[in-house]
């Protein structure tokens, strides 16, 4: 397990410098001067140039990136905003803890509806209740995030009044961000618990355990749902990745001063040093999660032997 | 010959018993229609302006309302149509032929060729889709080709892996070992004798890709990094229409129906082609 461990690890760094080579390269190549961005467009050449050489904007590809590789891993140094004239990780550290926030209770959310309604829907399948949860789930996975958010806002905050429109500090603010963003995840979800359900409740040991006269809910949760989780947890992982994108949507909507709303802003400005900076957390953070999931696997169905 | 006309065969058979399919074929049909006679069905140009008409909620004369330029709402979205099946087919050609040429390599040499192919997806799996679309687009810039340049390489992992695993189910078949056996070149046996057989999966991914290329143009668009206005994008209509949304609630309504239709349709095509291209499933 520790072997297996180690080699994950090794992997998700190996993926990560990878995801940071590529976005600084995809970001050098950009047509377009982050010096004029920020000095304005008659900005004299002289300033320019000094610009260039206050953020080493003047050294080759290699150089760049070698230099920009070596300060993030050696120095946990991601460079310096040109906008915000500041740590690219301290404005980065202000603000993951609001987007975590949002994914977390997005994840939470819709696991804690989505596999429920997926259960429900597998043992009463074909139900009026089965076809209902199917042609809303259909609807979740199709309704654009963004598109979402603003029907909420029409209804709940416009129309009934009852909800804040920006922000995410209260609970009262934090309520229509997170539905928005859990939505589809729902859909998504409950659709996966329900297939994978149907596919365990046909196995001849589901049969057994009825047979010996278990009673029905012991059979469903204790007997059935571990066996189907593993497809399940698949699903949630991926999600986690779908809700840390969809929170630069949500965070854009409401006004939420997280993560994705910083980068947005970024490339606007073309303020590389804080997209790179973005993009690297939440791909960590994806990496993460995933590798957590692969490990909490092996604890879950121990008939997986990790090679 | 024979056997590729009763495979469709069964397939539509198979697909005229879905209703979700049939109502998304008809819907799609529909958006076809839209999409290639905007010029005649739209009841005004997509970018004229009438300020004597700004933000009319739906009436006789503009059956969706105007938005804040006087402009035919309902007209927009004919037009917007155009756009998103554009860039929906373009994309994900862009995916299937980049992505399935990879997937083709990996899986047919296999070695160290998949190894280094398919560790390169993983790692373009790594950062969420919706993040590198939105680089790859603010990199590139606005515009449509750009646009769809940027979500079509989101989804080219998806389409390799698939191509890959659909492959290696094939390559070790007997009629492949015969084909080489009579000399048939790396190339002849991928395209005469691979990809026939591994069309059903790739077809109902091209359908779900479309889906999801059309909801990450919107999505682009809104974030402001899409099609630029005038054109009539339905995300970038949505994304508009945010200033009013409290007394023109209705601009805020119809772009994001007509993405959710589109959606639903490309989604229920997609259901209903795996559930009929399904060999498992027959009879």
């Amino acid at each position: 397990m520790a072997k297996y461990i180690f080699r994950r690890v090794l992997l998700l760094l190996l993926v990560v410098l990878s995801v940071m080579i590529i976005i600084f390269t995809i970001l050098y190549f950009t047509p377009g001067d982050p010096a004029k961005s920020a000095l304005g467009q008659e900005a004299n050449p002289e300033s320019i140039a000094a610009f260039h050489a206050k953020y080493g904007l003047d050294k080759s590809y290699p150089e760049q990136l070698g230099r920009y590789l070596y300060k993030a891993i050696f120095k946990l140094d991601l460079g310096y905003s040109y906008m915000m004239k500041s740590q690219v990780s301290m404005e980065l550290a202000a603000r993951i803890p609001v987007t975590m926030k949002l994914a977390f209770w997005a994840v939470l959310v819709s696991t804690l509806i989505g596999i429920p309604l997926g259960v429900l829907c597998s043992i009463r399948q074909y139900s009026f209740l089965d076809s209902l949860a199917t042609l809303i789930t259909l609807l979740g996975v199709s309704m654009p995030t963004f598109w979402t958010g603003l029907l909420l806002i029409i209804a709940f905050s416009v129309h009934l009044g009852w909800l804040p429109s920006m922000g995410f500090g209260s609970v009262s603010e934090m309520i229509l961000p997170i539905v928005t963003l859990s939505g589809s995840s729902i859909a998504v979800i409950a659709r996966m618990t329900r297939s994978s359900m149907l596919e365990v409740i046909r196995s001849d040991y589901i049969r057994t355990a009825r047979a010996k006269g278990q009673k029905e809910s012991i059979v469903i949760m204790r007997h059935a749902l571990p066996n189907a989780m593993i497809p399940i947890l698949t699903v949630i992982s991926m999600q986690f990745g779908t809700l840390l994108g969809g929170s630069i949507v949500t965070e854009a909507i409401f006004s939420i001063s997280g993560v994705g709303r910083l980068m947005l802003e970024a490339i606007n400005l073309r303020d590389y040093p804080v997209i790179q900076g973005g993009v690297l957390f939440i791909s960590v953070a994806f990496c993460l999660i995933n590798l957590l999931v692969d490990i909490l696997y092996a604890f879950i169905d121990p008939r997986i032997h990790v090679k | 010959m024979a056997k590729s006309n009763s495979m469709l065969r069964y397939t539509l058979i198979r697909l005229k018993r879905n209703y979700l399919a049939i109502l998304g074929f008809v819907v799609l049909l529909v958006l076809i229609s839209c999409a290639v006679f905007a010029n005649q069905l739209a009841p005004y140009d997509y970018a004229e302006q009438d300020y004597m008409m700004i933000r009319k909620p739906p009436s006789a004369t503009h059956l969706l309302g105007t938005d804040e330029f006087g402009r035919d709402v309902l007209s927009r979205l004919i037009f917007g149509a155009k756009i998103s099946l554009q860039v929906g087919l373009i994309a994900v050609s862009i995916s299937l032929l980049i992505g399935g040429t990879i997937g083709a390599i990996a899986g047919y040499f296999g070695g160290r060729m998949d190894n280094i192919l398919m560790r390169i997806m993983d790692i373009q799996l790594a950062i969420p889709t919706i993040l590198l679309a939105i680089v790859i687009s603010s990199a590139l810039g606005p515009g449509l080709f750009n646009l769809m340049v940027a979500v079509g390489i989101t989804s080219i992992p998806r389409f390799a892996r698939l191509m890959r695993s659909s492959v290696l189910s094939i390559k070790g078949q007997e009629f492949i070992e015969a084909a080489r056996a009579m000399g048939a070149s790396h190339l002849r046996i991928i395209l005469m004798y691979i990809l026939p057989n591994c069309a059903a999966p790739l077809i109902v991914q091209s359908t779900l890709s479309v889906a999801a290329a059309i909801l990450y143009t919107a999505t682009l668009s809104f974030l402001g990094l899409g099609i630029q206005p005038p054109f009539p994008e339905w995300g970038g209509m949505l994304s508009s229409a945010r200033p009013y949304i409290r007394n023109s609630g209705y601009l805020s309504i119809f772009p994001g129906l007509a993405i959710m239709i589109t959606i639903v349709a490309l989604n229920c095509i997609g259901d209903g082609l795996r559930d009929a291209l399904d060999p498992k499933q027959k009879r």
